[in-house]
């Protein structure tokens, strides 16, 4: 018997965990007790075997890591901005914890590929090098579902 | 609470707002808008394009989590809304859809690419996010709005201008030059709609490397061809964005087996970030319309809008009065002008009513059957004097029995020489006449 997270974490192809990993635009939603929703800001992801990890920026986020530390329910969006592919992670379990050494140079690798991708289209550098992703914590979560999320007809269908 | 109004600039859709919603069993979601409209300081609508997951959470929990970015700085700002309805119908829902069908029409989604529904929301909280941007990265500065009543002035001096011009070529060259002159504006366009074959043709223009006289655009097609065929003024910053979206969407429907027609090329700038496009109307009848464009996604704001509608409004019933004018009679014939040693052949394709000089595209359809007269006549006749009237009498000229547009038709017609064959020339002599002038040989061919 094949669990929900093992059969999410099956739909992250290679070519999947690169665009996940690429550092692309990066939002999370979570929700609190009253279910009411809130976003956060985010410098990208990490995809482990049946879990994620999402580096999220504190200060901009504190309501989301509330509703986090309380439910653990997390969604998260990295979109290509150029392109507007979109794929969204959903995930249970999240508990907050410091970033390991090798997570730092990810995230800090995120970061720069982000702000790169905001410049793509259009925003100045000097602009984008204002993104604040300077103290980041990690959001590790178990993987419950993988969406298509690029506008279109198939927008919030799980990937094949 | 920060007051809507302040984030004006965020809801021009140049950076897109992403909105967080849950279901009823608490799972959350995030996905991003292609619309967040300004209704009033407690509410906002959002774009409906999909029964996505969204919607389908707000239809069981109606608060939600906007996130609204300044296009300029990238300082973010957190709005708690909830739902309250959706309009599929009335003037909200008119125009947002045209903003979407505008981004339909220029990506071969006409049609397929529409609006389901305006979804107001109320909104509870607005909160500027601290730390989102570095911390001394400075507040969002205030996009400069000018100076209100240097706007005004400009209006009235430019209301002024229009007034006193007395033929329709220098109306046209008026409006636009003091459009870029008064209100900053760098690339203006004017196209005028002809009834006979459901198109616009760009008739004068300024701001722009080449004058693009003779460009066509269809009713419906595109930016311009919407405005024209809804008569509402659009609005469109962050150009680049909004198609982007659009191609999005396009390349998801095509994956989908969807049939798509072919992205329509816009006139004008190649890399226009914003564009600002207005109906010439006088009552129900389509003059043209007036489209300005600039390469800065933010160029255009809600008084450009409101300030150049009037001007449009105002300039539509001068072309109506300047078209309808009574032409005077025919004068005697002047002597006709030496000739040059050069030649040029004029090739008309009756089956495609078309010209060509020299093998070149030059003029069709009415002001090529026009100018196709006007050369034969010249040919046969030697005849130079031309009067307006006898055009209008013409049958085989198909021009409309009532507003004939014949004087916007002679400018495109003039243009086009000036540009393509500046060796023929239709010079106005006087009102409702104009003389053939060349410096050439003439070579007639009818294909």
């Amino acid at each position: 018997m094949i669990c929900r997270a093992q059969r999410a974490s099956c739909l992250i192809d290679s070519e999947l965990r690169e665009f996940l990993q690429t550092g692309h635009v990066c939002v999370i939603a979570t929700r609190d007790e009253e279910l009411r929703p809130d976003w956060g800001h985010a410098a990208g992801v990490r995809v482990l075997k049946s879990r994620c990890v999402v580096f999220v920026e504190p200060d901009s986020s504190n309501r989301s890591l509330d509703n986090l530390r309380a439910n653990g329910l997390i969604a998260v969006v990295v979109t290509e901005p150029i392109t507007h592919r979109a794929i969204q992670l959903k995930g249970k379990g999240a508990k907050l914890r410091d970033l390991t050494a090798a997570e730092h140079k990810l995230a800090s690798r995120l970061a720069q590929s982000a702000r790169q991708a905001v410049i793509e289209v259009g925003i100045a550098p000097r602009v984008a090098a204002t993104w604040n992703f300077e103290s980041l914590v990690a959001v590790e979560f178990e993987l419950t579902g993988v969406f298509e999320a690029t506008p279109g007809p198939k927008a919030g269908t799980e990937v094949a | 609470m920060t007051a809507l109004r302040e984030l004006m600039p965020c809801f021009q859709g140049v950076v897109p707002a992403a909105i967080a919603t849950c279901d009823a069993s608490g799972v959350p979601n995030v996905a991003y808008v292609s619309q967040v409209y300004y209704l009033d300081e407690g509410h906002v609508a959002l774009s409906c394009q999909f029964f996505n997951k969204t919607r389908r959470n707000i239809d069981q929990n109606p608060y939600a989590c906007v996130k609204v970015m300044h296009p300029v700085t990238l300082d973010a700002w957190r709005l708690d809304v909830k739902f309250v309805r959706a309009e599929s119908s009335g003037p909200l829902f008119d125009e947002m859809e045209l903003r979407i069908q505008a981004i339909a029409a220029h990506t071969g989604m006409k049609g397929i690419f529409r609006l389901l529904s305006s979804d107001i929301y109320e909104v509870l909280d607005v909160q500027h996010v601290p730390g989102y941007l570095m911390p001394g990265s400075g507040d969002a500065p205030r996009l400069e709005m000018g100076d209100t009543r240097a706007e005004l002035r400009g209006l009235q001096v430019l209301s002024d201008r229009v007034s006193r011009t007395d033929d329709l070529a220098d109306l046209l060259k008026t409006l636009l030059h003091s459009l870029c002159e008064l209100f900053r504006v760098q690339h203006a366009m004017f196209l005028m709609h002809d009834d006979s074959d459901a198109r616009l043709y760009a008739v004068e223009s300024a701001g722009y490397d080449t004058s693009g006289v003779g460009a066509e655009v269809a009713l419906g097609e595109g930016l311009i061809g919407t405005v024209a065929r809804t008569r509402r003024p659009l609005r469109v910053s962050g150009m680049a964005e909004m198609l982007r979206y659009g191609r999005a969407v396009r390349q998801e429907m095509q994956a989908e087996g969807a049939q798509l027609c072919e992205e329509i090329p816009l006139p004008g700038l190649c890399d226009a970030q914003s564009q600002l496009a207005l109906p010439l109307a006088v009552g129900e009848r389509l003059i043209g319309v007036l489209a300005l464009e600039s390469a800065d996604p933010l160029a255009f704001q809600d008084w450009h809008e409101a300030y150049l509608s009037l001007l449009a409004n105002q300039a539509a019933l001068a072309i109506e009065r300047l078209a309808e004018r009574a032409d005077e009679e025919p004068l005697p014939e002047p002597d006709r002008p030496p000739l040059a040693a050069r030649r040029r052949t004029f090739t008309w394709y009756e089956k495609d009513e078309v010209v060509f000089c020299d093998g070149e595209y030059l003029v069709r359809n009415v002001p090529g059957r026009i100018f196709w007269k006007l050369l034969t006549e010249h040919s046969q006749t030697g005849r130079t004097e031309f009067a307006n009237r006898e055009l209008r009498m013409d049958d085989s000229l198909g021009l409309p029995a009532y507003k004939d547009n014949l004087e916007s038709r002679l400018i495109l017609l003039r243009k086009r020489l000036a540009e393509r064959c500046p060796d023929v020339r239709l010079v106005p002599v006087r009102r409702g006449r104009f003389v053939l002038e060349r410096d050439c040989e003439l070579e007639l061919e009818a294909r």
